[in-house]
């Protein structure tokens, strides 16, 4: 067994160098004995390298092999661990890459291709070598590989048929390997030929020598030659493992008899094979297989037990005998072994278009497939016994029928079958494939190989193999030139297999692409529907935000009226201060709240029912319509009721929050806007009952919101031309508002002259602003009205309370100013609010 | 119970539907058995007739002409060969005297012929006549049956008809090739092996698509 050759009979590292393009096969293995050199240029198409093994090489061999490329990249095709595992190997190889291939095992020889395609101007598919060692043969061929042996066969066989003289053995053909580990070794094998010559001989068939020596040989082969079959190889243990139950359910005659044959067979092959031809050992073997069914036949052995125990039979002598009955060297399988692998190698270009074969190669399940046919076929070699061997076939293709199945969509047919087997066996360029079908031709039981899936499979297998030797331009439909330039290799048709191969990187590549592109356009749109959901969630806000912000408004309109109604009570209480010094005008205001609050309501009622301030509004009105385009000018200056600042005074809190309103740039700002003003809105609720207890004018305008409602927009319009005249008078409102303290005490100076011309204005004019521009309301009417009160109200609150009557006159110049300045201040804030909000939605 | 192992061998041009017709054969006999979809180019079936079980083993072959050449590996000790022509393209049925001439010269066992015209269904379209086939059938020696694999018509019989006659073959003795055996009976002397083909198998490879005169002789020793 090759296993058994020790490592240490030689390092197991060989380098080959392989430059491709412009190739050097370096051999650097001493080892590697008559490793031939390429020519020195390789030209596109094909070309195939082989070294001999010396035998004395170990099982293990390693090639270092670098592959100095001339294109940009390329695949580098192999299998690894050649005979045993036998997977399919695909590399991708740039410049420089250090390929390094492991040849493990194997028996009789292996071959090993390193298929290389560069990106140059055409693909070029080469062998850069193919290696075939014998391993486990030298005793048998004299520590030859088998080919060296062959040839020293011929060598032998010439010399007894011109002269036996020694001189004329140094002949070699030109190409024969020499050994270089060398001389030595092949010293050696010089001197046996002298001291041996007849042992070599006894293998020659039609040596004549002498019996007596040839006896002798024999004598002492058979010392030796028994033994390989004899000594249990753990496959041989394993079939007898396998077919243990069987063997014992036979009776024991029949079993020993069995098993007298078969050591019969074994012996005979063994020591016989090299003298006998192959086809008679066929047939021997095939009696064999008869007579034992003969012989199960007599002991009437049930039918599938017979079988069972023929198969048992086949595969324990196979596998004994493999050796010598595989590719044995009196037969030519080596030579059409690589004649077919060259000329498949050749017809490398040929791909599934060719053959009319519908192999979907783009898909990666046929691929898949492909490849695992591939495998199964190349694993034929790799099994020893006829049956597994035919087994192997039949998987790869079963194989075949699937990937067919997928590619056609349906049961495939013969029609389809025979041309997908010739690509398969074309892509996997089988190792001695006619050595394996002929070997199975030959030792399988015929009963199995004519019959049955197998045998079916098998035919397929050498239709293909025949397709393939026969190819011509015809087969393929090609015209005759175009075959030829194929062949040649000069042209390289377009789409080959590993054109397709890379195509299909590309296409993988795409397919990947184009999923990721999938996955970021439903990524896109998880986004956009994102978006569209949060702007619609924003909208909602937004309108939600707006119904609130109006509400609030609406609302908060009733707290800044009532901010107004508390400033007219202080305006009342700093006069107060002004006209009785003594009283405190909180306790006035808060005893006047309790007292009035009924009177508010019904005076409300009043005011809006009263006949005479209507038709004290009406001049009014006019008057606004005529100055209503000067109106917002005017704005500033016009004449607030002294109770605005003087509710400054008393709560600093909401001026302040006014004035951070108007400047309105934070949100925190408007957060401590928005607390002011709930705190005016607080302030409101006490104030409200204070302020129409004071002046019934103002509480006349509480009583009316929905004016001041309508206002809010108008004011909006107006407010920016306001905030230039506003803002630096609300710079002075604040400082005035303590100073306004200070001032008060000459309450003169608010009725100054200026403001007090237009005090009639004024007073017309404060609700003209807002009137000028929403006349059509009715409600619009009442807020004249209300404004037209003013006075009415000072009356009526004169006549509630005598000692405010001074404090109306002071209010319409001073405070007037004062409230329209508060009131766009609001307004300014109210905008500010509004829009702060929309900024932040 | 005796039973008798025999090939079939399905021959005929491409398109005359030889494919079509075992997949509607194996569709009706192995529905439950065996998935019809894994290949229909290889199948065997079991037909009992009387007291004689007769295995049958179909093998169906690529119509390309290309593939012409290696049909001689395919019908080699086939014991039966149902030739399929197509009745709407007279060329097919040209094609089939040439399949039995190659036969005649090729195969010395006696081998059962069973000339198919396929696609009844075109009916309309018909170019070979039931009655030339029929004569055709009768020189050849074998019978002739019209059958649809589309509408699934007078299938069934041709098989039958294929086993039938192997039965009768068997009892020729001269017919080597095909396998009987008794299956009820222990001592089965009955059996008879091929002989070894070997050779025959590797001068088929060598010399490639043409059936070599050892064939014959090794078939038949």
């Amino acid at each position: 067994m090759p296993a058994n050759l020790a490592l240490s009979k030689g390092s197991s590292i060989k380098d080959v160098r392989v430059f491709c393009g412009k190739s050097t096969l370096s051999p650097l293995c001493p080892a590697m004995s008559g490793f031939k050199t390429p020519p020195p240029l390789w030209t596109s198409g094909f070309q195939q390298t082989s070294g001999h093994y010396h035998p004395d090489t170990v099982d293990t061999i390693t090639h270092n092999v670098a592959v100095n490329k001339g294109g940009s990249s390329g695949h580098y095709w192999g299998y690894e661990s050649f005979a045993v595992s036998q997977r399919m190997m695909f590399r991708k190889i740039s410049r420089g890459d250090f390929v390094k291939v492991n040849i493990v095992g194997g028996n009789l020889h292996i071959s090993s291709d390193i298929k290389e395609s560069s990106s140059c101007c055409c693909i070029l598919q080469r062998s850069v070598f193919s290696l075939i060692s014998s391993f486990g043969n030298c005793p048998k061929w004299d520590g030859y590989c088998s080919h060296c042996y062959r040839r020293e066969r011929e060598r032998q066989h010439n010399d007894q048929r011109k002269s036996p003289s020694k001189e004329s053995n140094s002949r070699q053909p030109p190409d024969s390997p020499l050994p270089i580990t060398g001389a030595k070794r092949f010293s050696k094998f010089e001197e046996k030929k002298q001291q041996q010559r007849q042992q070599q001989e006894k293998r020659n068939k039609f040596s004549k020598l002498a019996s007596s020596l040839r006896k002798s040989t024999i004598s002492r082969d058979s010392g030796r030659l028994p033994e390989p079959w004899l000594e249990q190889s753990p496959e041989v243990e394993r079939i007898k493992q396998d077919y243990a139950t069987q063997l014992s359910s036979l009776p024991p005659e029949v079993g020993q008899d069995i098993n007298k044959r078969i050591q019969g067979l074994c012996r005979i092959v063994c020591s016989d094979s090299n003298n006998i031809l192959i086809d008679e050992l066929s047939e021997k073997v095939q009696k064999f297989y008869q007579i034992l069914a003969k012989c199960m036949d007599a002991h009437s052995v049930n039918q599938e037990l017979k079988e069972q125990i023929l198969d048992y039979c086949e595969k324990f002598t196979m596998t004994v005998l493999h050796r010598n009955l595989f590719c044995p060297p009196t037969t030519s399988d080596e030579e059409k072994d690589l004649a077919i692998q060259a000329r498949i190698r050749q017809l490398n270009w040929v791909n599934a278009k060719h053959l009319d074969c519908r192999i979907n190669e783009t898909s990666e399940e046929v691929r898949d497939l492909v490849y695992t046919s591939i495998t199964d076929l190349l694993g034929m070699d790799s099994e020893k016994a006829p049956q597994d061997k035919l087994q192997a076939v039949v998987k790869c293709c079963r194989n075949i029928f699937l990937l067919l199945q997928s590619s056609v969509g349906g049961p495939a047919s013969a029609d389809e079958f025979l041309p997908a087997l010739i690509f398969i066996v074309l892509k996997a360029n089988p190792a001695r494939l006619k050595s394996n079908i002929n070997f199975v031709t030959r030792f399988c039981n015929a009963s199995r190989l004519m019959t049955g899936e197998g045998g079916y499979y098998f035919t397929n297998l050498c239709c293909a193999v025949s397709f393939i030797e026969n190819m011509t331009a015809q087969s393929l439909n090609l015209p005759e030139n175009e075959f030829e330039q194929y062949m040649s290799g000069e042209v390289v048709p377009t789409s080959t297999w590993d054109s397709a191969l890379m195509m299909y990187e590309g296409m993988s590549l795409m397919y990947e692409h184009l999923a990721a592109l999938d996955d970021m356009h439903k990524r896109a749109d998880t986004v956009l529907e994102g978006a569209d959901l949060l702007k619609n969630k924003m909208e909602t806000f937004v309108h939600q935000m707006k119904i609130n912000v109006d509400d609030i408004l609406s609302r908060t309109e009733v707290i800044i009226r009532s901010e107004r109604v508390p400033t007219d009570i202080d305006t009342e209480n700093p006069s107060s201060d002004l006209l009785p010094p003594p009283i405190s005008p909180q306790v006035v205001a808060f005893q006047s709240g309790a007292e009035i609050l009924h009177m508010s309501s019904t005076l409300e009622k009043e005011t809006l029912t009263l006949p005479g301030f209507t038709k004290y509004a009406f001049p009014s009105d006019s008057e606004l319509d005529a100055l209503g385009t000067d109106n917002t000018p005017l704005d500033g200056v016009l004449p607030l009721p002294m109770s605005d600042s003087q509710e400054f005074l008393l709560t600093p809190s909401s001026s302040y929050g006014f004035s951070s309103l108007d400047e309105l740039a934070t949100p925190d700002e408007l957060c401590a806007a928005q607390a002011s003003l709930n705190f005016v809105q607080g302030l409101s609720a006490v104030n409200y009952d204070i302020d129409i207890s004071d002046t019934i004018a103002d509480s006349s305008k509480t009583s009316s919101p929905l004016p001041s409602l309508v206002l809010l927009p108008d004011r909006k319009g107006c407010s920016p031309e306001n905030k230039p005249g506003v803002e630096p008078s609300s710079l002075l409102d604040t400082s005035e508002s303590p100073t306004s303290k200070l001032l008060l005490p000459s309450p003169i100076k608010p009725i100054a002259p200026v403001p007090g011309d237009d005090l009639g204005e004024g007073c017309s004019t404060e609700p003209e602003s807002s009137s000028t521009t929403n006349i059509q309301n009715a409600t619009e009417q009442k807020t004249l009205e209300a404004a037209s009160l003013v006075p009415n109200s000072g009356y009526q609150g004169f006549t509630a309370q005598g000692w405010k009557i001074q404090s109306i006159p002071c209010d319409t110049g001073t405070s007037d100013l004062k409230s329209s300045q508060n009131r766009s201040k609001e307004n300014l804030g109210r905008k500010a609010t509004l829009e702060s909000v929309d900024g932040l939605l | 119970m005796k039973t008798i192992e025999g090939k079939i061998v399905v021959l005929g041009s491409q398109g005359v539907g030889k494919t079509s017709m075992v997949v509607r054969y194996i569709g009706k006999m192995f529905s439950h058995h065996i998935s019809p979809t894994i290949g229909a180019s290889f199948f065997t079936c079991k037909i009992n007739i009387d007291d004689t079980r007769v295995k049958l083993q179909v093998w169906d072959t690529a119509g390309q002409e290309r593939f012409r050449s290696m049909a001689p590996m395919y019908y080699r000790n086939a014991n039966a060969a149902l030739l399929v022509f197509d009745i709407t393209q007279y060329h097919t049925f040209t094609a089939i005297k040439n399949w039995v001439k190659e036969l005649q010269r090729n195969v010395e066992e006696p081998m059962v012929l069973a000339l198919v015209g396929n696609k009844t269904d075109l009916v309309n379209q018909r170019k070979v006549t039931r009655e030339e086939a029929h004569q055709y059938a009768v020189n050849i020696g074998g019978s002739y049956f019209e059958t649809s694999a589309l509408q699934d018509e007078g299938i069934e019989e041709v098989f039958l008809n294929s086993a039938v006659g192997m039965i009768k073959l068997s009892e020729d003795s001269q017919c080597t090739s095909l396998r009987v055996y008794d299956s009820s009976e222990a001592g089965g002397t009955t059996a008879i092996l091929q002989p070894p083909p070997p050779l025959s198998a590797a001068v088929q490879l060598d010399k490639g698509p043409s059936p070599g005169e050892q064939e014959r002789v090794l078939a038949c020793c």
